[in-house]
């Protein structure tokens, strides 16, 4: 216990400290920021947020065919206060428009009259502060029209796989069953499943930036032959495996912690009931709610810090020189974003794949770590100490 | 000092590492050539096929009137469109040959190219797509006032790139997606594969001796620490041989494999080069072969600025990992900054003015609209500034140095 505790100890050192928060200030900028502030900002999507928040206020976080009927009521009551503006409008009335329908047809024109048409929707739209209806109506349009022609979408599809040929018929009869009774969180899972894609990234940058160098650090101070030359010997790293596993299952689940504080004052986790598979992007093998899905990318990420731990050792301990540490841990990051992320974590669980294909993907990745650190505890046992020196 | 530089070259040349890192570059270049289906497929096959189309539609261009005299009548003056024309040939059972209807089919996409490309010059008015600007990034205050200051300038130069007829010449390497594909993506991708091995070259150079406990011999030599003024050389050696053959082999067989020679004589702005909003105007009438120049010349000055940076910080740190880190980490912060600079104040333009945003942004390298960087002299301005910047910071990197006593070090 005491030499774990020894090795936990190499992790506390200043450079590798500031690489952890720089890396994290870095790609929280870069990566994640827009995804955890973007549920306020903009007039589209915070709009959009207020009518889902009003959706499970209302109806819970699933709809009922009656609920979709309430919808389409309170549609229709945007459409008049939309037409009643329009009525009062005095440039409007002399360009001889009466209705807010007539208005949004008149836009497309191309004409003089068509042009002012347009001016004065965008201004009003995107200038004034009293367009805050057009938006609501917007949405609650938008989920209208998704709910009323999904129902032929997956009509369509349930008798056969349609454009996704990994989907089964029977996942079609399955999300058709549901189909009236899911409130719309589209954008909300899209904003979640882009964060659990940055911080599995994350995850994997921070612990390889944080594993590989202590590895190496050992080797280049000649103290492996002293190391392994003492009672407690070959097993030693194995056991700095477990104090990297230790340090890096700490950092990642702080990321975590502070990650779910900035979700719930941004407002994420009050969809954290909402079904994810609905009619226009939720398209999941399992019948899970955004909350399930937050659990699952936690146990991911636990995952990826085992899978990272173990790739940073293995760099730290068989790079012959700081070119091959700094360059097999640059490599390592590249390989993450180039090729896992879009292969795997992108696409995960998702129906537009056979539903063995995420299983494959993270069992081999797994596998393949385990393999990897049994090679490398088995090649240091064998290792002979006279040739270090 | 030369047998000194010849020494630590052989170093960097020594390692595996090196020749993996380059071959791995090359590859990812190689791939994306490969995996490029607009690349691959259209513009070699529209190459082919169109070359003297092309050479034909370039000479028109210039002679309006010339052109009227030989495209087909009633498609020019819109009383029927092609596949009317092929209609009534088939009614009238003359089928026509593939090789006929690809020539008429040609003829009028450039007529509509050429009507297309007169009508978006008259529409196009400078100050309206500044402001266009300013409204997309919403800017206020200063910062939209110092955008607007280069409105003039901008006139200017549009005003004569089009006396010039630059914009008129018509050319498919201008074509967005090409220029795209070629400008921004893959020279890009040279360029950030290039900064990537210049740092980590640099950083093990410099923190050569310390990391192999040779500090102390090797700097009460006779050369003493002016050794690192020869690793500084090596690097630079390295890094711009580096720069260059990436350049070179990568972009070169994009040349190779996707241009023509009528092509590399061609203006980069003709065409208009542009896609939605995005438009690709270049400051000077450059042609094709020019802008690559240019592009490999602006490309080589960041490497040679990188080399400067990484030498510094790993003169303070001497230790591979750490600047390698460190260099990435300010790269990376320089790109951020701006994001915290409030949207009135004229600093968040100014804040766009680093060695990070030249890197990223190839494809708009001298080119007028791109984005906050209005400014005509924006990349030299850029170049210098990085300069003085890194220069002031090597100075006191290398007083460091020299002042640092390495007994206590070691």
């Amino acid at each position: 216990m005491k030499i774990f505790w020894n090795e936990c100890k190499k992790y506390r050192s200043l450079p590798l400290l500031l690489f952890v928060l720089s890396a994290h200030f870095i790609t929280y900028m870069l990566l994640t920021d827009y995804d955890i502030r973007m549920m306020n900002q903009g007039k589209s999507t915070a709009s959009s947020i207020i009518v889902h928040r009003e959706l499970v206020d209302t109806y819970g976080p699933s709809m009922t065919k009656e609920d979709w009927e309430d919808v389409k009521r309170i549609t229709a009551l945007y459409q008049t206060k939309l037409d009643a503006y329009v009525q009062n409008d005095v440039e409007l009335r002399q360009l001889g428009v009466n209705t807010f329908e007539e208005w949004q047809q008149l836009i497309w024109e191309e004409n003089e009259r068509g042009e002012r048409a347009s001016a004065l929707h965008d201004d009003w739209i995107f200038e004034s502060n009293e367009s805050e209806d057009f938006w609501l109506w917007q949405e609650y349009d938008r989920l209208l029209s998704f709910y009323e022609g999904n129902e032929t979408y997956i009509e369509q599809n349930r008798h056969g796989p349609g454009h996704r040929d990994a989907a089964s018929p029977d996942y079609y009869e399955q999300l058709y069953e549901q189909s009236t009774i899911v409130a719309q969180p589209e954008r909300i899972f899209l904003i979640v499943r882009n964060l659990t894609t940055s911080a599995v990234l994350i995850v994997v940058l921070v612990t390889l930036l944080i594993t590989a160098p202590v590895h190496y650090q050992d080797r280049m101070q000649r103290m492996i032959p002293l190391q392994y030359s003492t009672t407690y010997g070959r097993r030693l790293p194995f056991v700095k495996w477990l104090a990297s596993m230790t340090v890096s299952g700490i950092l990642t689940f702080i990321m975590i912690v502070v990650y779910a504080y900035l979700m719930e004052r941004n407002g994420h986790l009050y969809f954290v009931d909402v079904p994810i598979r609905e009619l226009i992007s939720g398209e999941i093998w399992f019948d899970w709610t955004i909350g399930e899905w937050l659990w699952m990318t936690v146990v991911v990420l636990f995952f990826f810090t085992f899978v990272s731990t173990i790739v940073g050792m293995w760099i730290g301990t068989y790079a012959k020189n700081a070119l091959q540490l700094a360059g097999g841990v640059i490599l390592a990051v590249i390989a993450c974003a180039a090729i896992l992320l879009p292969l795997s974590i992108t696409r995960l669980f998702s129906a537009w794949y056979p539903p063995f294909y995420t299983w494959v993907q993270l069992g081999s990745i797994g596998l393949f770590a385990i393999i990897l650190l049994g090679a490398i505890v088995y090649c240091e046992k064998k290792k002979d100490v006279v040739p270090f020196e | 000092m030369r047998r000194i530089v010849g020494q630590e070259v052989k170093k960097v040349l020594s390692l595996r590492i090196f020749y993996i890192f380059f071959i791995i570059a090359l590859l990812w270049n190689g791939l994306f050539l490969w995996n490029n289906d607009y690349v691959r497929s259209d513009v070699k096959r529209f190459l082919q096929v169109n070359e003297p189309q092309v050479v034909w539609t370039n000479e028109m261009m210039k002679e309006r009137q010339k052109m009227n005299q030989q495209a087909s009548e009633p498609l020019r003056k819109g009383e029927m469109t092609l596949v009317e024309v092929y209609r009534q040939a088939l009614n009238k059972g003359n089928v026509i040959e593939d090789e006929k209807f690809l020539k008429l089919l040609t003829e009028e996409v450039y007529w509509d190219h050429f009507i297309a490309l007169h009508e978006q010059r008259a529409a196009l008015q400078v100050d309206e797509k500044v402001e266009q600007i300013v409204r997309m990034y919403g800017l206020t205050g200063n910062a939209a006032a110092t955008l607007r200051q280069h409105i003039p300038a901008l006139e200017m130069r549009f005003s004569k790139l089009i006396a010039q007829e630059a914009p008129t010449h018509y050319a498919p390497n201008a074509l967005f997606s090409q220029h795209d594909a070629l400008f921004g993506k893959l020279m890009r991708a040279v360029l950030m594969e290039s900064v990537l091995i210049t740092i980590l070259i640099t950083a093990l150079l410099t923190s050569y001796e310390r990391e192999h406990r040779t500090a102390s011999v090797v700097y009460s030599s006779t050369v003493g620490r002016k050794v690192q003024i020869a690793k500084w050389l090596s690097s630079l050696f390295v890094a711009s041989s580096t720069y260059v053959g990436l350049f070179l082999l990568s972009i070169g067989s994009y040349i190779a494999l996707y241009t023509t020679p009528s092509l590399w004589t061609s203006y980069v702005s003709s065409s208009w080069n542009v896609e939605g909003p995005n438009l690709f105007m270049t400051w000077y009438p450059f042609t094709f072969i020019q802008y690559v120049s240019v592009q490999w010349g602006i490309g080589l000055s960041i490497i040679v600025l990188v080399v400067c940076l990484t030498w510094a910080i790993s003169l303070y740190w001497h230790q591979t990992y750490i600047a390698t880190a460190a260099v990435i980490a300010i790269l990376f912060l320089l790109f951020i900054v701006p994001a915290f600079i409030s949207k009135s104040s004229s600093l968040l333009i100014y804040a766009t003015y680093t060695l990070s945003t030249l890197i990223v942004g190839t494809a708009h390298w001298l080119m007028m609209w791109k984005g906050y960087t209005l400014d005509p002299h924006f990349e030299w301005k850029t170049l210098l500034l990085s300069a003085i910047m890194i220069g002031i910071i090597s100075f006191y990197a290398w007083r460091h140095f020299k002042r640092k006593d390495w007994q206590e070090v070691e």
